[in-house]
């Protein structure tokens, strides 16, 4: 903010041109800071898809441009959850794939032939320069462009949008924030404008945002609560009236369309909060209606006491008509947004989501820095306002404050919010302390300072607004403050940048498909162990091979390898599920069983003992326990899992149950050869293994990668001499034993054999 | 010089040609005969029917420095015959585990046990036998039956008169092809028991009056102490079929099979049925009978005939029609093979448990597939595909004893409904009041915009605006 000549300064009209390309460059620089610093990763890395989540959209989005759109509606997906198969046109969130393939059609119809990787690794810093516009034209309509151009700097840098966009986090977030952001800004000015024209650009927006987010619910909820809240305010308008109308009409049925939504608009709980707005503000625009030709007090009264029992009477239809089940009570994915337990113990799968966790404090902080404290006090400038749009910035901070303490990923609709408020602070700030000239001293007579005072007060307050905003304002007589205060923020503003990139440097661009670690030089290492092996699987197993994992891995085996999987990160089916889980808990016996029935041809786990990393499926296996006991309280529990001390070990002290499930096994099959006798130790639960290793009859070890960390086993067919496995091993390791006991027949006994043949 | 050569050269392709237009073991010539000098002179009609049949006689001792079933990792051998010997042990090429992997491997084996109660089994056996569940009773029993002997004379009744094996009307007997069907096996020898496991079938059973015991330890009496097994539980002759459809034949009483048993049967006066069942026996075992082909599967949508065929996607809802070429491999050709009568095919359409088992019956109708296989039956079944998605499998799992296994799995993808294959709204009577309301709807608000926008404004009085 250089110092500018204040007649220069003051006269909007002369600088009006100046300013509109300033705000332009402004923007366009800030679009490219935020593009910029999403890039670490490729940089560091290479151009990588990341994650878990990213990969299916990626392969769903290589399926689109291959077979076109028709198919790709209609795609059923037979590679992922074997054999159920996955109707994954009807069940995924088409927009950001549809989004890319159009980016991709675009490029080629300019002779600019892009491979799909680069554009969905680019996708979402690309589509975080939009973001940051969006943002820029919501906080415009706030408070001013000063602002909102703050906003968009703050939107576009924040860790906690940068967590879910950074380039190769190619996910359906990537899209949904900016077209959260804009849809929202739409809704403020159909609402401002009372416009039906605004109001339908708003519901098409709403429904890109319902073809690219789960998250769309938030908006639909939102605006509601919105119009609701202005109602009860008394601020019921025709500008409402028509903005929300067109808004809910036209946005409900274009979301239907979106096979994955269908009818649920009117079947779910989630939706109904907006179809009951709709409803009652029709009631309320007739009764206003009525109200404007009868003016009598009495009928007022009668009128609203009508309003009132209509609205019991639909809310307690409402009540029936859930409890008959018409309407799909709330999903338990919305039950653990109130009760935060309550997954924990009914839904093991939405807990065992380290993104479902409740938030860390310390995460408001690193994700938004200064900007967290900033924002109640954005919020309290809105209150001093309070048109119609600050309800909603005040409506949207206190629901979003506490979704995102909930839920860590609910983070990210938190950061928008806390951009706009804290841009609204910061400008005010600003606005206040840079005014270069000072007031002059209070002067009982100062009746000629008015017209300069109403001036300034335009940013600050509406007529008619609270008490508080009323208040004769004055400036900033010191110009020590002044500089004290200007001085303070643009530390604040420089630290904030750094922390930024610091943050989005070390916490976020790690594409956690590969490793980087540290040499004792200092130099980087890549531990690559998971290309590796999704490699081995793709070169080494034929097509049509199946592999079982848990769900984690599912999303990456089908990207990476291209092999079928049992199940994967879209969860839908928890039985199969816990079947996968019930087949890593079991014994061998058990597990073989499961393992023929899908036609398993290939198991796969991770496993970081060795090097220690800490994410490997010996830590996640008490959820898989979970999961399956779940399905077969019976046959698996987890109480068996855990020592009589309670503790949960994988040393000597380990359960029975533990030893011989599965996993155990293929995590630490031959594990205790890589050390002297005795030595083997496991680096991540910083155990000492026994001496002997576990022994595995029905699988055979077919791939470890370089560090340990995939293993990979073959399912043995069935015995060509149908003996079990367990006697094949036996046979096999104890075939000289048996020689020596001579004829095997004496086993039968001189008493000869008590067994029939039926 | 070269002329000779050249003459050599065309023998040899004649040889060859001659070799492979002879009857043949689908599992190939080459077969190992291990025997030592002794017994070898014993079983010489066995091993001229056998050569006669186009088997490479390899003929072995076991003790014999070079013999080795693996060459380079590979099957030297695609048959294996163990004739009974003295020998306690058969050396370090010919163990239970190499034979386990002879057969892994695809390989046949034969193996005669000693008929004399004296004789030993060498470990080797005994160990393979015990891995296929069949069980052999220790030295020193034989079988007896009081009511079957074959010389009234001979006081022990060990050597016994038995019929030729019949099996329930849907299994298909291929041990009585002999042109004699009522004449008599002679047998002698300690029996064996075959325990529950799918693979192992007795092929000869003892009569129910036969028992097998310690003749040594019990004489005079048998107890339950020393009766090993009895009536129709005691096998003297039992198959097993690996999972890969190798063979594995147990003999009990190699004697069988010796030419001393080739002869004529005094108590009848005819000729004894075992060079036959030898024969017969010899050709299970070496694949020459009871192999299943299966030809050409094919399967198609009804919807789009045979043009699309062997699709990988179906839909739900939608009729499929499946087609299955079965053929018989019979000494050296192969011919149409038909379900015994009250035996089915099925086809199973699974996705984790069966949806749908139904039969397959003889294809009627000159569809495809029956010009192009002559020497097969075409077996083929119509049916709806069930409502539910997902990748299911045509199974065909046809294991029957004495049969090859025929398991043929074909995985395709039964897929939902597309957008644009749903009956459309105007389609379902149903829809028809909402369709007209809708229509009624826009017919109203064109109309209501219409006289709206054409009917002449009232001129406002002056003033009236202000109201607003």
């Amino acid at each position: 903010m250089a110092p500018v000549k204040p007649s220069f300064f003051k006269d909007p009209a002369s600088t009006q041109n100046v300013r509109a390309i300033l705000r332009v460059v402004i923007l366009l620089t800030i679009a490219a800071a935020s593009i910029s610093s999403r890039l670490f990763s490729v940089i560091r890395f290479e151009s990588i898809i990341h994650e878990f989540d990213p990969w299916f959209n990626f392969r769903a989005s290589k399926y689109l441009v291959k077979n076109g759109f028709f198919d790709f509606w209609n795609w059923f997906d037979d590679r992922t959850w074997y054999p159920l198969g996955r109707v994954t046109g009807g069940t995924l969130y088409p927009g950001l794939m549809v989004t890319s393939g159009a980016i991709w059609h675009m490029l080629r119809m300019i002779s600019l032939p892009v491979d799909i990787r680069n554009i969905c690794v680019l996708l979402a810093p690309g589509f975080s320069g939009l973001t940051a516009f969006a943002t820029y034209l919501f906080t415009k309509e706030m408070k001013d462009s000063s602002a909102g151009l703050l906003a968009a700097a703050f939107m576009g840098i924040a860790p906690g949008y940068i967590s879910r966009s950074v380039a190769g986090s190619y996910d359906n977030e990537a899209i949904a924030i900016f077209l959260l952001m804009f849809t929202f800004y739409l809704w403020i000015k159909a609402a401002k404008l009372g416009s039906a024209l605004w109001g339908g650009l708003c519901a098409l927006f709403y429904f890109y945002m319902v073809s690219a987010w789960g998250g769309y619910v938030f908006i639909t909820n939102l605006i509601p609560l919105h119009v609701f809240v202005l109602i009860l305010m008394g601020r019921y308008s025709g500008r409402i009236y028509v903005a929300y109308s067109s808004w809910y009409a036209l946005g409900t049925l274009a979301s239907m369309q979106i096979p994955f939504v269908g009818f649920l608009p009117i079947r779910t709980s989630e939706h109904m909060a907006a179809l009951g707005i709709f409803g009652l503000i029709q009631l309320v625009a007739f009764v206003d209606y009525l109200r404007g030709q009868v003016p009598s007090k009495q009928f007022n009264t009668l009128l609203r006491a009508l309003v009132i029992l209509i609205a019991i009477v639909a809310f307690s239809g409402l009540v029936l008509l859930t409890v008959t089940g018409v309407i799909a009570p709330w999903s338990g994915r919305f039950y653990s947004l109130w009760d935060t337990g309550y997954a924990k113990i009914h839904i093991p799968i939405i807990a065992s989501v380290s993104e479902h966790q409740p938030t860390a404090w310390p995460s408001f902080f690193f994700d938004l820095n200064f900007l967290i404290w900033l924002f109640p006090a954005g919020v309290y400038l809105c209150f001093r306002q309070l048109r119609d749009e600050h309800v909603f910035v005040v409506v949207y901070s206190v629901m979003a404050s506490y979704f995102s303490g909930v839920m860590v990923r609910l983070m990210l609709t938190l950061t928008p919010i806390v951009c706009v408020a804290a841009a609204i602070t910061v400008s005010s700030i600003l606005d206040t302390y840079l005014e270069i000239d000072s007031p002059e001293e209070p002067d009982p007579d100062a009746e000629h300072k008015k017209p300069k005072k109403e001036k300034v007060k335009e940013v600050g307050g509406s007529p008619g607004g609270f008490l508080s905003s009323k208040a004769p304002y004055i400036g900033i007589y010191s110009i020590t403050s002044k500089i004290a205060v200007v001085a303070a923020f643009s530390v604040y503003l420089v630290l904030f940048v750094l922390h930024c990139t610091w943050v989005t440097s070390n916490a976020y661009s790690s594409p956690s498909v590969v490793l980087a670690s540290r040499m004792p030089d200092g130099s980087q290492h890549i531990i690559d162990d998971f290309r590796e092996a999704y490699y081995w699987l793709r070169k080494n197993t034929p097509y049509d091979a199946k592999v079982m994992s848990w769900w984690d891995y599912g999303y990456q085996i089908g990207g990476m390898a291209d092999r079928t999987t049992l199940v994967d990160n879209n969860t839908w089916n928890n039985t199969h599920i816990a079947t996968v889980g019930k087949a890593m808990a079991s014994g061998e016996a058990v597990s073989y069983e499961i393992l023929r029935k899908h036609e398993v041809d290939y198991v796969l786990v991770i496993f970081g003992g060795l090097l220690g990393y800490s994410g490997d499926d010996i830590n996640k296996f008490l959820w898989m326990v979970r999961i399956a006991e779940g399905v077969w309280p019976d046959e698996v529990q987890e109480r068996k899992f855990f020592t009589a001390r309670g503790e949960y070990k994988v040393d000597g002290d380990a359960t029975d149950t533990m030893k011989n499930s599965l996993m155990y096994k293929m995590s630490y099959y031959n594990y205790q050869s890589l050390f002297p006798p005795g030595q083997a130790q496991d680096r991540v639960r910083g155990a000492k293994l026994p001496a002997e290793g576990p022994v595995l009859h029905t699988l055979d070890e077919a791939f470890t990668s370089e560090n340990w960390i995939v293993r990979i086993y073959k399912v043995k067919d069935l015995d060509a001499f149908g003996r079990d496995h367990f006697s094949v091993t036996a046979f096999e390791g104890g075939k000289k034993k048996a020689k020596k006991g001579g004829l095997g027949g004496r086993a039968a006994g001189k008493r000869g054999r008590r067994v029939l043949r039926v | 010089m070269a002329r000779l050569r050249l003459w050599s050269v065309v023998t040899a392709l004649l040889a060859g040609f001659v070799s492979v237009s002879r009857g043949l073991s689908l599992t190939g010539p080459r077969t190992l005969l291990v025997v030592e000098e002794e017994t070898k002179e014993l079983f010489k009609t066995l091993m001229s029917d056998l050569e006669a049949r186009g088997f490479q006689l390899d003929i072995r001792s076991a003790k014999s420095e070079s013999l080795n079933l693996f060459q380079h990792e590979e099957r030297a051998y695609d048959n294996i015959v163990i004739l009974p010997s003295k020998l306690k042990g058969l050396g370090p090429n010919l163990q239970s585990s190499s034979f386990l992997k002879h057969a892994s491997a695809g390989g046949n084996l034969l193996v005669l046990l000693p008929s004399d109660p004296d004789g030993s089994v060498p470990s080797a056996i005994s160990e393979l036998a015990g891995q296929v569940d069949v069980i052999l009773p220790p030295k020193g029993f034989t079988v007896v039956s009081h009511f079957d002997k074959a010389d009234p004379v001979d006081a022990e009744h060990t050597t016994l008169l038995l019929d030729l094996p019949t099996f329930p009307d849907h299994t298909k007997n291929y041990f009585a092809s002999g042109d004699d069907s009522s004449a008599k096996i002679i047998y002698k020898g300690a029996g064996l028991a075959v325990g529950n496991s799918p693979l192992v079938q007795p092929i000869l059973t003892a009569p129910r009056f036969a028992y097998s015991y310690d003749a040594k330890e019990a004489s005079g009496y048998a107890d339950d102490e020393s009766v090993f097994s009895a009536g129709q539980q005691l096998t003297l002759v039992a198959g097993v079929q690996t999972r890969n459809n190798a063979r594995i034949t147990f003999v009990s009483g190699g004697d069988i099979f010796a030419d001393a048993s080739f002869t004529k049967i005094a108590k009848t006066n005819k000729m004894s049925a075992n060079r036959a069942f030898a024969k017969d026996v010899t050709a299970w075992t070496f694949k020459e009978t009871g192999v299943l082909n299966v030809d050409v599967v094919e399967h198609w949508g009804v919807e789009f005939g045979p043009n699309i065929i062997n699709g990988n996607v179906y839909r739900i809802k939608s009729d499929v029609t499946f087609s299955i070429a079965l053929s018989e491999y019979s000494y050296d050709h192969f011919t149409p093979y038909t379900v015994p009568e009250n035996d089915a095919l099925q086809l199973e359409f699974t996705m984790l448990d069966p949806y749908y088992r139904i039969p397959l019956t003889p294809a009627t109708t000159k569809l495809g597939l029956q010009g192009t296989y002559k020497n097969s039956t075409v077996y083929t079944t119509t049916f709806r595909t069930p409502d539910q998605h997902g990748v299911f499998t045509f199974a065909v799992n046809y294991k029957r004893p004495f049969l090859s296994n025929v398991h043929e799995k074909r995985a395709v993808t039964v897929r939902h409904f597309a957008h644009n294959e749903w009956t459309r709204s105007w389609g379902i009577s149903g829809s028809w009041p909402w369709i007209g309301g809708v229509w009624v709807v826009v017919a109203g608000w064109i109309a209501f915009v219409g006289v709206w926008l054409w009917s002449k404004p009232v001129v406002p009085v002056a003033g009236g605006k202000k109201k607003q």
